[in-house]
């Protein structure tokens, strides 16, 4: 009987530890460096020229539909950009998306942010990007070689931005003349 | 003499409307597809983790990118220094010097080279210059600028700024301030403390819609200065209780998408005791106002910028010399237009015109009027040759005029016609910003700046007695100050720590002095300013920075520095009221900690100075005593009573009741309480 006693605190413990795990969990799904590089795309608009005005930002994440876990990783990293807030204190609003739904997605997008992996899907996201005018926004060391992103971000000890100036125009982008002078330009 | 006087002012006029119509007629005449937007500090902040300058070759650079030794104090720094004012921020920051005569005076310089009037630092607030061009010196008091108002103090060591041209010879201090357009700030703060201390700020900011925002500041204080004896020498004049008031307010409107404009208006009172050039006290009285108007737009051909201003100063200094107080009133007017552009995506160029007009009234005696008008054009380049190799190249020529009209006393050796000088002079700065690793930065730095010979010792200055006949001279020379520099930046992965070294060796040219120079009339001989010699200053600065467990935030700098003067037999050992070489310490030490603890906040800042000097004016001219080496702790503990109220207690010279730290009275501890409120 006295054992029976400890036993809701036993399962509180459980609880406890089953909620840490998962939540260490899903720490690691997204590290450091990605939580950076997502703030510092959000940042990126603020001198996007060519935003619209008004309304909530619309936010896709494009995952790769044949990377395993990829979709879990989008839907993180659209969780985060959720609970943040755009120029002005703009809401944004996420969408998570697959590659395989790219082509023919009917809606509209502000902006697209790349999840790793996209980038061998390089040929289809610009064509995507150029026709629906949309700035591409990537932390994938891989988007600057295959050039589909406008804006190329490294993080680690000094956060580095690149803006590819022919895809910026190809989609239409206009950024801040200030902007485009404190980053690099590629 | 009038009419000369009012056909010059209308020149003048006829001059600043012409190039203010140019300038807006380039701003109509742009293309149409322009998108308008000036620096956004915070925004750029908050992007890249860092704060961000213009204020080393004119266009939009990260801290860690600028071909310069640099350092920006941030808003969070000004707040948690515990200061009461502006010098008592810069106080904590390594390579910085300022010598503390009273509880509101203080002259700062930077990498030694301070005096009493210290004349060799260009202070600006948002691009518009501050310091005084009577003696081209800083009356920080004065400076119409609210602590709680200031984004970011930047600090630019050495005279690596040729864009500024004139007088950012040892450096520059750029005060910026809070945007209305881009940052809602809107503060209150209330302060008692030691030396009868009562301060009040208030800065308060108001949006109209997203297109135009207005930013009101306003300040006043009341307090005495220290208690602690004047030595003998220096007791020209009995303290008096110190006041300040100021009051500044800039609006920024967004005429369209294309186009900024942004108009301020500051005023500005203090009454204070100050040292004086030559080493006496004086109860000085400041006002001044100023206006300025600002256009900036984006085009086709890149950043355009129109800026005009003009400050009004009036200064009066009592009893002055033998009993003939002085009254300085001066003017300057500045209207300057540069355009930012990129070529390619590797080059950003800068090119800029300035028109500068100071005009300043003799005194004590009266009657005349010294004025000057420099006519600028420069220009700027950074090539990024490598992603990991820049250089920048800043190319400056400032061509002046010197004139005198008015009154000219029985036996003057001048004549006004003596003063119509020309000096055509370049100054420039070169920089390679070496990155080899993301840890590692490395510059190189070559650079020539040129200190002006302010209006006071043009000739503005002139006291004709029976007994003593002191003046200004037209024939004073330009100092040129050339400056070689080799910088190291270091970024310790792992504790996230951040190493900094300097080396430097500067040089500078006919140093100007109030005094030195002697010239006999038969009405007896006049005192006059001249240049006195050359010095010689080599120096290493070592930094470390870092923070600890996130609560904690710590760093340590230190100076080595040796100056050799080289002065003409009348200026030797500071009789012309300039040392340089014994008057700078030759080590000094800055060390801070701070922690952070939910609502609590706890800073401390330790000063160290090695033995030095310091000037005293003697019968004759001018001689030097001994300083003994001191340390200063200084800090501040802050508790948040809610989210909008703070609570703050700090102190200065915390260690001792009072503490010889200068050849002048001995610096008193001083305790302040701030009781803060954000709306």
């Amino acid at each position: 009987m006295r054992y029976r006693k400890f036993i809701p605190n036993i399962s509180i413990v459980i609880l406890t530890l089953f909620v840490m795990l998962v939540g260490v969990r899903s720490a690691h799904a997204m590290d450091r460096a990605s939580i950076d590089a997502v703030q510092a795309a959000i940042h990126t608009l603020s001198f996007l020229e060519s935003l619209p005005k008004d309304g909530p930002i619309i936010v896709g994440v494009l995952y790769s539909s044949d990377t395993p876990d990829a979709r879990a990783m989008a839907e993180s990293i659209a969780q985060l950009i959720g609970t943040m807030r755009g120029p002005n204190s703009r809401t944004l609003q996420p969408l998570v998306l697959a590659t395989s739904a790219l082509a023919q997605f009917p809606g509209h997008l502000d902006v697209l942010w790349l999840a790793a992996g996209v980038c061998k899907h390089a040929a289809l996201i610009v064509a995507s990007i150029r026709s629906h005018h949309v700035v591409s926004i990537s932390d994938d060391p891989q988007c600057a070689d295959t050039q589909c992103c406008v804006i190329a971000i490294r993080t680690g000890q000094r956060i580095e931005i690149s803006l590819n100036t022919a895809l910026a125009g190809a989609v239409g982008a206009r950024f801040s003349l200030v902007f485009t002078m404190v980053v690099r330009r590629k | 003499m009038n009419s000369t006087l009012s056909i010059s002012l209308q020149t003048l006029h006829a001059r600043t409307a012409l190039l203010l119509l140019l300038a807006a007629l380039l701003m109509v005449l742009l293309p149409a597809a322009m998108h308008a937007q000036s620096m956004d500090y915070g925004s750029l902040e908050r992007l890249f983790n860092e704060p961000v300058t213009t204020s080393v070759d004119g266009s939009p650079q990260r801290q860690s990118d600028v071909p310069a030794t640099m350092v920006i104090i941030t808003a969070e720094e000004i707040r948690r220094s515990g200061a009461k004012d502006i010098p008592g921020v810069l106080r904590h920051v390594g390579g910085i010097d300022t010598l503390e005569w009273g509880n509101d005076n203080v002259d700062v310089g930077v990498r030694g080279y301070n005096q009493a009037y210290s004349s060799r630092l260009l202070v600006l607030v948002d691009g518009r210059q501050v310091y005084a061009d009577d003696y081209g010196y800083t009356p920080w008091s004065s400076v119409p600028v609210e602590l709680n108002a200031i984004r970011q103090i930047e600090v630019i060591k050495g005279p690596n700024c040729a864009l500024f041209g004139f007088n950012a010879v040892n450096g520059v201090i750029n005060i910026i301030t809070y945007n209305p357009l881009y940052d809602n700030v809107n503060t209150i703060s209330s302060t008692v403390g030691t030396q009868g201390l009562v301060a009040g700020s208030a800065v308060a900011t108001h949006k109209f819609g997203t297109r135009a925002a207005v930013r009101l500041s306003a300040g006043g204080n009341s307090n005495s200065d220290f208690s602690t004896s004047i030595p003998i020498s220096e007791a020209n004049a009995l303290r008096k209780h110190q006041n300040r008031g100021a009051i500044n307010i800039v609006g920024v409107i967004r005429l369209n998408e294309k186009m900024l404009l942004g108009v301020e208006a500051s005023h500005s009172t203090a009454q204070l005791n100050e040292m004086s050039p030559v080493y006496v006290f004086n109860n000085a009285k400041y006002g001044t106002d100023s206006l300025k108007a600002q256009l900036t737009a984006e085009s086709g051909i890149g950043l355009l910028q129109a800026t005009v201003y003009t400050n009004w100063l009036r200064n009066t200094d009592t009893p002055g010399v033998m009993n003939q107080p002085f009254h300085f009133k001066s003017r300057v007017t500045v209207a300057e237009v540069h355009d930012i552009f990129k070529i390619g995506t590797d080059h950003t160029l800068r090119a800029a015109v300035e028109y500068r007009h100071n005009t300043e009234s003799s005194t004590p005696t009266t009657g005349a009027s010294i004025h000057n008008e420099v006519f600028s054009a420069s220009g700027m380049w950074n090539w990024k040759i490598t992603s990991t190799i820049s250089l920048t190249n800043a190319l400056r020529i400032d061509h002046l005029l010197l004139g005198r009209v008015g009154y000219l006393p029985p036996g003057y050796p001048f004549s006004n016609s003596d003063w119509n000088r020309a000096f055509t002079q370049p100054s420039f700065n070169s920089g390679l910003v070496w990155k080899p690793r993301e840890a590692d930065s490395i510059r190189l730095l070559v650079s020539r700046g040129n200190q002006l010979p302010n209006l006071g010792i043009s000739g503005a200055f002139l006291l004709v007695t029976p007994f003593l006949k002191i003046s200004g001279s037209p024939l004073l020379k330009p100092s040129v100050v050339t400056n070689y520099e080799i910088g190291w930046d270091h970024i310790f992965l792992g504790p996230n720590i951040l190493f900094r070294a300097s080396v430097f060796d500067q040089h500078s040219e006919d140093i100007l002095s109030t005094g030195g120079g002697y010239i006999p009339t038969p009405n007896g001989p006049y005192l006059v300013s001249s240049n006195i010699g050359t010095s010689e200053a080599t120096g290493l600065e070592l930094g470390l920075k870092g923070t600890l467990r996130k609560n904690y935030r710590w760093g340590v700098d230190y100076r080595l520095e040796r100056i050799s003067d080289h002065f003409v037999p009348n200026a030797l050992n500071g009789a012309a009221y300039i040392d340089y070489d014994d008057t700078t310490p030759v080590h000094q030490v800055k060390a801070k900690l701070g922690w952070t603890n939910g609502k609590w906040e706890l800073d401390t800042y330790l000063q160290y100075h090695s033995v030095s000097r310091g000037l005293i004016s003697t019968a004759r001219a001018a001689t030097t005593i001994p300083v003994p080496a001191f340390t200063t702790l200084d800090g501040r503990v802050a508790y948040n009573l809610t989210e909008r109220f703070t609570w703050a207690v700090s102190g200065q010279n915390l260690t001792h009741a009072s503490q010889l730290q200068t050849s002048g009275p001995a610096v008193e501890r001083r305790v302040l309480g701030t009781l803060s409120f954000n709306f």
